[in-house]
């Protein structure tokens, strides 16, 4: 029994101390039995696959939300240090500063966005001790998107410093730098995580939800975007005091809201 | 009762069980089967899993012993484990009650 529980356990993913533990748990009940009927093998380790599955993913959700919390901290902070906002064509190059501004602007919606509906997700359905696999892929899934689009902003916020280091204090650049690569760690970290637990192997059956399981009757992206061009034109309208900077930028924030549902509508399960 | 009829139940039961004293699986498992009157038939495996996951609920702890020259495994209830099981009862004794007003 233990052999083969051995052998299921390894095949699902768990591996290390937690594996040993499992073992040795059934080691000393089957000393204590040897007739007794611990179930078929492959189930039990399945069972505690999916378990440890479901409570990892969810766990990973809340650590890279503190993370993705500290990337959207040290984007405000490094903004609102700012002495004075360079023009965009005063950098060491233009093509930095349109990666830049690439980078942050739909780093910092995407990280927003996918952080947010795998934190909801996970809250959703935290009294369910395990989730069926494509309910932990989804979470999977939103997570690493979120991950990745925090370290995109990141890197979008060093390039800002080192693109105007010319043009701003000396100060403003190397507090940048160290801002985003402090705000890295915990990122990392939380990546780390990530990784370690997407390993297990989940097998319980059922569908997963889409967004309306998530937002209810909030789950309508035309509007969604609309909000969100509307905000970026009255907002630029307010601080740069132009109406045509602000609907060029709410043009660019429509094409680009457009483009990122259509990319990532599969892959954070948006439908 | 089968191993199906028991899901969404073993937890309380588990917590019900340990409530009477630190234990290891094995001792849970048999503890469930002599309250139960033999009631309770599911593979004995199936308790680990559970207990895993209340450990991981902050409602059981454990400790490594040693018996017999081999190491075990002994849970005990914590005290958000216990209030969980002051709330369990409560909700069951409510349900209980409401079941029997309608089969009545």
């Amino acid at each position: 029994m233990t052999g083969e529980l051995s052998r299921e356990l390894g095949a699902v993913g768990i591996r290390g101390r937690r594996r040993e533990r499992i073992l040795a748990e059934i080691a000393d009940h089957l000393a204590s039995d040897p007739d007794a009927d611990l179930g078929d093998p492959r189930s039990l380790a399945a069972q505690f696959a999916d378990e440890l599955a479901t409570s990892a993913a969810r766990r990973a959700t809340g650590t890279s939300f503190a993370a993705l919390a500290l990337v959207a901290a040290a984007l405000v902070g490094t903004q609102a240090a700012l002495p004075s906002y360079p023009d965009i064509a005063s950098g060491r190059s233009v093509a930095l500063s349109g990666l830049s501004i690439l980078f942050i602007v739909v780093g910092a919606q995407v990280a927003f966005v996918a952080g947010c509906l795998g934190g909801l997700r996970a809250l959703r359905l935290r009294g369910r001790p395990a989730l069926p696999a494509a309910e932990v892929a989804v979470l999977r899934r939103r997570n690493a998107v979120a991950l990745a689009a925090g370290a995109v902003t990141l890197a979008g916020i060093a390039v800002d410093a080192v693109n105007f280091s010319a043009e701003l204090p000396a100060w403003w650049s190397l507090l940048t730098l160290a801002t985003a690569g402090a705000a890295m760690l915990p990122l990392a970290g939380a990546a780390l995580a990530h990784a370690r637990t997407s390993s297990l192997v989940v097998s319980g059956a059922g569908e997963a939800g889409g967004s309306r399981a998530d937002l209810g009757p909030f789950a309508q992206p035309v509007p969604i975007g609309a909000g969100a061009v509307a905000a970026v034109l009255l907002v630029t309208w307010q601080a740069e005091s132009s109406f045509v900077e602000g609907a060029l930028r709410a043009v660019a924030e429509g094409v680009a809201f457009a483009a990122g549902y259509l990319a990532l509508r599969r892959l954070l399960a948006l439908r | 009762m089968a191993g199906d009829a028991l899901k969404g139940h073993l937890d309380p039961l588990v917590l019900a069980v340990v409530a009477g004293g630190p234990m290891h699986g094995y001792a849970v498992i048999e503890e469930l089967k002599r309250r139960s009157g033999g009631a309770f038939d599911l593979p004995e495996g199936t308790v680990y899993p559970a207990l895993h996951r209340l450990e991981r609920a902050g409602l059981l702890a454990s400790a490594w012993t040693e018996a017999a020259g081999r190491r075990r495994r002994v849970y005990r209830l914590t005290a958000r484990g216990r209030r969980r099981l002051a709330a369990g009862r409560r909700e069951w004794r409510g349900f209980a009650r409401a079941v029997e007003a309608v089969l009545s």
